[in-house]
């Protein structure tokens, strides 16, 4: 079995390559830090594995998701490494294609996106370039899908065997440089058993000041380097070396490089870029973004057909099944079961996929055009007064979608602090989970600004992950970072085929959640709703869920909460927050939204109902996400907080919502 | 502050004291291929000293106004 | 007769539910989403290599 790596620069198009030469499918985006762990498939029709792994600017790492790499290449044998390279970048992509080539595993480098290297009228003569770097090298245009069955071809024909033969990249550094490497790797192969190029490179690592290398040295106690650590740092060596490197780099490129004549150098970026990441304009235009997708969304693609989802659901289907039970002889309590059960909270549930889909297709639009990178960019200032980071940014707009992988988006972020501050604010973000809820309320309560009210309620959430960021900012003690560095990639021509990949590859999680978690919840609250002390209950007010609800009533009165079955379906909710709905639908006995939308108008009022919004926004992390807080941060403490302060939060905003949004209407 | 940069978009300006800034910083750029002696060119300014967008090897990158100004030196 | 059969149906729905409430506190144990297999065999791999660093 074959394996190959992935590696390259981030935004390189490798997850792109991937998908194309695996049969499984990774999420791609235009942006830095798409993939934040490593992902693994098969070249169809072969043996051939093929690991994805998170784009890095060099081996050593200064995020955790760049570090994911550097410890592949020290736990796992790969046989051949695939170098993804931006080929309009070439310069500094092939300064971590340096490294790789010194590693010794043989590389095949993949110069992508060489139309756009075109389109700047340089070309690069490829022979030239495999016989200074010693490699093989295939062109590719992985978004149109050229050059890749080639690339394909020559995995899959790769003689791993006798290319291990090959010596691997030696540069000519400094006399001093050399000869400490020599010294060093010379003990290494003898006193603990290493290849000479392995010994090498881990030397030139160790030099480098690789943080993952000189943890490794001292924990595998690699005297011949822990010894010349001072001599090593107090030459600079580290410097030498870059330059080096980048001499040779320029000299192999001006070998290579022929100029074309026809240059019809059409600046799209720079023409949308005047607008997108306008000093005056630029937040406007991302505040009118967002309006514009949840105007999408919700008033024109949306909520239109969810209504006739719904009406199907709540007329034919429920009837049907009803009457096709009763025929079969099914008992009045499994009929309940089924149909005020499982079709009205799973099927009512199920009737928002337009709304999740409309939204996710616009995220999707927007991280593969290249916006995502400016939103960093213009936020940042934002980001800096609050002591974060713009790239923090990208992990909260994640959030929208799942808070969990908010979460893990933020191992891009550099200062372990500030990770912790992301991670900790993400469930604020309001992520699509919520939006059943959201477009269940908005429908009742403000059917003529629905977009506008679900925007205000995302900011809010912003809002506050922003007040509390400040907050912890304060309490941490955080020094302002100044690594704040991002590329802003060109713009592409979104592809459909790539847009409808992302919203299915975020939408899925919704329709499966809906045959698990979404199901299980709905049974649980038709069993807490259906029997009481006294066991099966015909009078819901005599049910677990009703004494429940009405015990907790004086606590949430003053947030406006007035029935009980609001309360419990806010219990439900923590397994995960679609449950919310299809709660409410099985406590209030209906399949049909519009029937419940009725409801609700004798038991909140617009401002009840914001408020009880604004709390769902806020409550409490959902199981998933607690887990993952834990499983990032690796402690209970960090949960037990998060859940405890957004509780609080929660409570306090809704307080002042319901009570002031009282006596002002 | 507008007032000056107004004046300095698309100018170019060579990088210099690389070494002043914080060790990440300095990787990050090292990593990008900006170094002492890059060619840098300012495409645009944020206000109230937000992120400063250069372009150096025809890409365009963001970076904080504070590193920005360390990497122009002498020359602002 | 039919009484048992509509238990039994319900008890397997009921059961169902009760089994994907335990999976889904499982899951989340290990920080995982509910719904998405969020790149589940990759994180197998990278708890593997946490241990062999352990």
């Amino acid at each position: 079995m074959t394996t190959v790596a992935l590696m390259g620069n981030p935004n390189t198009g490798k997850t792109t390559i991937f998908n194309q030469i695996t049969d499984s499918y990774a999420y791609v985006g235009n942006w830095t830090g798409v993939t934040v762990e490593k992902k693994m498939g098969n070249i169809k029709h072969s043996k051939v594995v093929v690991t994805d792994l998170p784009g890095i600017y060099s081996l050593n790492p200064i995020t955790k998701d760049e570090s994911v790499a550097i410890n592949y290449l020290l736990t796992n044998d790969a046989d051949v490494i695939l170098n993804v390279t931006n080929a309009g970048q070439l310069k500094r992509n092939l300064l971590l294609s340096i490294e790789l080539l010194e590693y010794g595993t043989p590389v095949i480098i993949a110069l992508n996106m060489i139309d756009d290297l075109k389109r700047s009228g340089i070309y690069y003569d490829i022979p030239t370039l495999s016989k200074r770097l010693g490699c093989h090298i295939e062109t590719t245009n992985a978004r149109n899908k050229d050059g890749i069955s080639q690339l394909r071809d020559k995995l899959l024909s790769m003689p791993t065997d006798q290319l291990r033969e090959k010596p691997a990249l030696k540069l000519e550094y400094p006399f001093m440089v050399q000869q400490a490497i020599r010294q060093a790797s010379e003990q290494l192969v003898n006193h603990f058993d290493m290849s000479p190029s392995y010994a090498r490179w881990l030397t030139i690592q160790y030099i480098n000041k690789n943080k993952v290398i000189r943890k490794y040295a001292v924990h595998n106690k690699l005297t011949p380097l822990l010894e010349q650590k001072e001599y090593y740092d107090a030459q600079n060596f580290e410097d030498k070396i870059f330059k080096t490197r980048l001499a040779f780099i320029d000299s192999t490129l001006s070998a290579a490089q022929e100029n074309l004549t026809d240059t019809k150098n059409v600046e799209m970026t720079s023409k949308i870029d005047s607008i997108i990441t306008n000093p005056i304009l630029g937040l406007p235009v991302f505040i009118a973004i967002f309006y514009l997708m949840f105007k999408i969304s919700f008033d024109w693609i949306g909520t239109p057909l969810s209504d006739q989802l719904n009406s199907l659901l709540s007329g034919p289907i429920s009837t049907y099944a009803d009457h096709f039970l009763a025929s079969i002889g099914a008992m009045p309590f499994l009929r309940s079961l089924i149909v005020d059960g499982v079709i009205a909270g799973v099927g009512g549930v199920l009737t928002f996929i337009p709304q999740i889909f409309a939204l996710f297709a616009c995220i999707s639009l927007l991280e593969d055009s290249g916006y995502m990178a400016r939103a960093a960019l213009v936020t940042d200032r934002i980001m800096q007064t609050i002591g974060l980071n713009g790239k923090s940014f990208i992990p909260l707009i994640i959030g929208f979608g799942c808070n969990v992988t908010g979460i893990m988006a933020a191992r891009t972020i550099e200062q372990p602090k500030e990770r912790l501050i992301t991670t900790l604010i993400s469930p604020f973000m309001s992520c699509s989970a919520r939006l059943p809820i959201y477009s269940l309320f908005v429908a009742a309560f403000f059917p003529r600004n629905q977009a506008l009210i679900v925007l205000s309620i995302y900011f809010l959430g912003i809002a506050v992950a922003l007040c509390m960021a400040k907050f912890y900012q304060i309490i941490f003690h955080v020094e302002d970072s100044t690594v704040f560095i991002v590329e802003l990639p060109k713009y592409h021509i979104p592809r459909l085929d790539i847009i409808w990949r992302g919203t299915w590859d975020k939408s899925k999680g919704f329709v499966k959640k809906a045959g698990t978690v979404i199901f299980a919840g709905t049974v649980l609250i038709w069993l807490l709703s259906n029997f009481g002390p006294s066991g099966f209950v015909t009078n819901i007010d005599q049910s677990f869920s009703a004494l429940l609800g009405k015990m907790m009533l004086p606590i949430f009165s003053p947030i406006g909460i007035q029935s009980w079955e609001t309360i419990s379906a806010l219990f439900t909710g923590i397994l995960a927050k679609e449950v919310i709905s299809s709660s409410m639908m099985v406590l209030f006995h209906t399949t049909s939204q519009t029937a419940l939308i009725a409801t609700f108008g004798s038991m909140f009022t617009p401002v009840s109902a914001y408020a009880l919004l604004v709390f769902i926004l806020l409550y409490v992390p959902c199981f998933a996400t607690i887990g993952t807080i834990k499983s990032e941060t690796g402690s209970t403490k960090w949960v037990v907080y998060s859940v405890l302060s957004s509780l609080l939060i929660a409570y306090t905003l809704s307080f002042i919502i319901f009570q002031i949004g009282s006596l002002l209407f | 502050m507008q007032l000056i940069s107004e004046s300095i978009i698309n100018q170019h300006f060579s990088v210099c004291n690389i070494e002043q800034l914080d060790t990440p910083t300095k990787q990050r750029l090292h990593s990008l291929g900006i170094h002492d002696g890059s060619n840098l060119t300012v495409i645009r300014f944020f206000p109230m000293h937000g992120p400063v967008i250069i372009e150096v090897d025809h890409q365009q990158i963001g970076v904080r106004y504070k590193v920005f100004r360390i990497l122009v030196g002498g020359q602002l | 007769m039919t009484l048992f059969i509509n238990l039994l149906i319900a008890a397997i729905i009921v059961g169902l539910a009760g089994y994907e409430i335990f999976k889904i506190t499982q899951k989340s144990k290990q920080g995982k989403c509910a719904g998405c297999d969020y790149k589940c065999e990759a994180k197998l791999m990278v708890d593997k290599a946490r241990k062999q660093r352990n």
